[in-house]
């Protein structure tokens, strides 16, 4: 055996063991992956054409070295489906390789063109050579066909390795798809020259090394490989790939406290490169660790701490690590991971500064504020605490039923939970409110439905009006009325006894005196002033109701109508009056001042149906457009609706003083109780028919 | 002396006819002593002023207080007699033309014995004076008596 021919055959052995290599470690890089289980299968045909040209070439038979091509013949007939498959499926063609036809087709050229080989009609004979044996190609059909079949697969490799490369928007793939095509192009040139191209041109003195290389586009196949790896997600690629790119600052430190490997979020952070953190201590970058504790923490270290800068800069950092065992379980280091909390301590920082803003804002505010829920006090500032003259202990978890004034406390609270349950309520408004001794005050109060603890809340801001300009006006005003009316009272009233008390005496003394028209002049007098009396009394009277303090509770109209009905009744028990009463008539308001109302819508009844015979006189409710009506309706000497403008205005009259006696001044004082329970009046009528009165109250 | 008699302490001329009137109606012949502000009725009843050297151990039976007046005014008279330990226990009546009730309890607070409304009509006020006068003068046993 000569020189040439031992690098012959040992390039060949080589070749083989390389490519045996090869698949071992493809498939040890991801047996589970299918490229690369086609990277291996794509590297048998080789290992077989490489180890059957190694004894090829060593030997010295003719009909051996036939023997060995046509084992080798298994390799290179075989090996551009294997490869186009490959391709395929790593430029994402592997539909293709889904189809069962597809596959067959593949496998039968395959098979027929090594049986061609085995039948001597590919490569028709071998001549010996220095370096072993050189092929003699058939020019024939079948071997044009054979061409023809490698080329079009090989092209399409190619197709598909630039079709790949230049598609995909993966870097990383882009660069595989490079080096396959190159890879692929340069061995392919040279393995097709020597082995095919020139032995069909008759030049038989360049060894045929296409299975060499070949090793080339295989090197060049697992380098990309191992490299960029595949699609597939690897745990190896995986973890670089999230090294790389997670947000968080990533470091791996041995257990000597050197730094091993940090991520880029630590460059940009810190300011060093990959090349200066290695290596460094972590005690000179993160201010206070200590490995034994990380160690020690066992799974979960999490600590806020700082990052020192390659330029002294202070970074406020979350830190978080764990401990990286080995295959025996043993703790060989530490993985850190740091999260910038810069901007999450400035907003800490901003909410602190806001909070304690708006704290001294609750603290110093001239209105007492404060938050109820469940009727108690959950939240109160000093200022409320010192208008209600409690201590902020003693105020918090108070009802605050406690601190309303018991006339406005049933209709204000039944306000407040409405309120909450979502209903539209009247958000400020006039309040008295009850201190610790008592006493009460006048506040405006406004109220704000919030969230407190996960719950609905109502907020309240309370400022106290007493001193106010418009109450202090209203009260001058109130007192000036005051002082009117008791005027009124003493002053107005004692002319008019005069008046009666000296035409009586003119009567008494001086009958003898006076003829009958005098005695009728004095007479006309005296009713005149009495009159007037009245007049001043019921003025008096829709004056005090203005002014007077109402009492609410729940009422029983039915009784009260019953009550005035017998009164009625007895004072005139020769009339023939029917009264209809509905029972059970319930309201809210003031009881005295109800009582004025249904006294004077009765006995206005009872007057206007005084000279029929007999009369009905009806009391009832009805709801009208989701309201309670209360009415009292007669069916006397009526009205003309044409003057039911005038019917509550006051002193006004509808009947002459002879048909019907009055002052004019009943439905006026009606009127004006039923406003202040919030509600309206107003009636229907007609002459002779009777009239109806109606009224609501406030809700 | 001994008669009983009626201080009238009233600012209006024409009340003050109207209630004698109403008095001598009442087939009482007690005397009527007329106070036409509240400094004359204290002047009366401590014998001070106008009434400089009276023999304040006479009283009258009964005083008709009018609330209304100038100077001293009803209240105040009220108060210094309740206040004043040899007059305190003397029976005072208003009468007065208010009816508001403010004036009624103030009244009663301040240790009024009764208190009653001048009625306008005149009828209804004569028997009201009439009542008055035949009660306190004749039924009501005074303890102003026990002092003398």
């Amino acid at each position: 055996m000569n020189t040439l021919q031992l690098i012959t055959v040992l390039a060949n052995f080589s070749a083989f063991l390389v490519y045996v290599y090869l698949i071992w470690f493809v498939l040890n890089l991801n047996q589970k992956e299918l490229l690369n289980r086609l990277c291996a299968l794509a590297f048998v045909p080789f290992a077989i054409w490489s180890f059957a040209f190694t004894f090829l070439h060593s030997s010295t038979s003719l009909n051996v070295a036939k023997l060995c091509m046509n084992v080798a013949s298994i390799g290179w007939c075989s090996f551009p489906v294997f490869a186009f498959w490959f391709y395929s499926a790593f430029s994402h063609h592997e539909k293709l390789l889904k189809s069962k036809s597809f596959i067959a087709t593949c496998l039968l050229l395959a098979a027929f063109f090594t049986y061609q080989q085995w039948n001597g009609n590919l490569i028709v004979d071998l001549l010996r050579q220095p370096y072993g044996w050189s092929s003699v190609w058939a020019i024939s059909p079948k071997s044009i066909g054979f061409s023809t079949y490698y080329i079009l697969f090989v092209v399409g490799c190619m197709y598909f390795a630039l079709d790949s490369e230049r598609r995909s928007n993966r870097v990383r793939e882009r660069k595989q798809a490079r080096i396959f095509y190159v890879s692929a192009l340069v061995s392919l040139i040279l393995g097709t020259m020597t082995d095919v191209i020139l032995p069909m041109l008759g030049v038989g003195t360049i060894p045929p090394l296409a299975d060499v290389f070949i090793l080339l586009w295989a090197v060049g196949l697992v380098y990309a490989v191992k490299r960029y790896g595949f699609m597939g997600l690897t745990p190896a690629t995986a973890a670089e790939d999230i090294l790389s790119t997670v947000a968080d600052s990533l470091m791996l430190i041995g257990l000597d406290g050197k730094i091993v490997l940090t991520n880029r979020k630590v460059h940009d952070l810190l300011g060093y490169t990959e090349e200066e953190l290695k290596g460094k201590d972590i005690v000179s970058i993160v201010s206070g660790i200590e490995m034994t504790t990380v160690v020690e923490s066992g799974g979960v270290y999490s600590n806020e701490t700082t990052f020192l800068t390659k330029g002294g800069e202070q970074i406020p950092v979350l830190l978080s690590g764990s401990v990286v065992k080995d295959r025996e379980e043993e703790v060989v280091g530490v993985v850190l991971t740091a999260l910038d909390i810069t901007r999450r301590k400035e907003m800490e920082q901003e909410l602190k500064a806001s909070e304690e803003k708006y704290r001294t804002l609750v603290d110093h505010a001239l209105a007492g504020i404060g938050i109820h829920q469940d009727n108690r006090i959950v939240f109160a500032n000093q200022r409320m605490a010192t208008m209600l003259g409690y201590t902020l202990e003693e105020l918090i978890g108070l009802p605050i039923a406690d601190l309303i004034h018991p006339e406005e406390r049933s209709a204000v609270l039944a306000r407040a939970q409405k309120r909450q349950l979502g209903h539209p309520e009247p958000e400020t408004y006039e309040i008295r409110l009850l201190k610790k001794d008592g006493s009460f005050f006048y506040a405006l109060i406004s109220n704000g439905l919030i969230e407190y603890d996960g719950r609905v809340a109502t907020l309240i801001t309370i400022s106290d009006i007493t001193d106010t300009k418009a109450r202090k006006e209203l009260e001058e005003a109130n007192r000036e009325l005051e002082a009117f009316s008791y005027s009124v009272s003493h002053d107005l009233r004692a002319p008019l006894r005069s008046m009666d008390g000296f035409s009586q005496m003119l009567l008494e003394d001086y009958a003898d005196k006076l003829d009958d028209q005098g005695k009728d002049y004095l007479r006309r007098i005296r009713a005149a002033s009495q009159r007037m009396s009245q007049l001043i009394n019921d003025l008096l009277t829709l004056s005090r109701i203005s002014r007077a303090d109402m009492h609410f509770e729940e009422l029983n109209l039915t009784a009260m109508v019953e009550d005035i009905a017998a009164e009625l009744r007895q004072s005139q028990p020769e009339r023939d009056v029917k009264f209809i009463i509905e029972p059970n008539v319930r309201a809210y308001g003031d009881s005295h001042l109800l009582r004025i109302v249904l006294e004077n819508l009765l006995s206005n009844a009872w007057k206007f149906t005084s000279k029929h015979k007999s009369a009905i006189i009806e009391f009832g409710v009805k709801k009208r457009d989701g309201k309670t009506v209360y009415f009292v309706r007669d069916d006397g000497a009526g009205f003309d609706m044409a003057y039911v403008d005038k019917l509550f205005v006051p002193f006004q009259r509808l009947h002459e003083q002879d048909e019907f006696e009055g002052t004019g001044i009943g439905l006026a004082t009606v009127q004006r109780i039923v406003r202040r329970h919030g509600g309206t009046v107003w009636a229907e009528g007609e002459v002779e028919k009777g009239a109806t009165f109606y009224f609501t109250l406030g809700e | 002396m001994d008669r009983k008699f009626v201080l009238l302490v009233e600012d209006s001329p024409d009340d003050v006819e109207l209630t004698l009137r109403a008095l001598s109606k009442s087939d009482t012949t007690a005397e009527v002593i007329v106070a036409h502000d509240g400094v004359e009725a204290l002047g009366f009843l401590y014998g001070t002023g106008a009434y400089a050297g009276r023999n304040t151990s006479v009283m009258p039976a009964i005083v008709f207080l009018d609330l209304k007046l100038p100077r001293i005014n009803g209240f105040e008279v009220l108060e210094r007699i309740r206040s004043d330990e040899r007059i305190k226990l003397l029976p005072v009546v208003i009468l007065t033309s208010s009816n508001e009730e403010k004036d009624l309890i103030r009244s009663y607070e301040l240790g009024a014995n009764s208190y009653v409304c001048k009625p306008v009509d005149f009828t209804e006020f004569s028997n009201a004076i009439c009542q008055l006068g035949l009660y306190w003068l004749f039924l009501n046993e005074s303890p102003m008596k026990e002092n003398e």
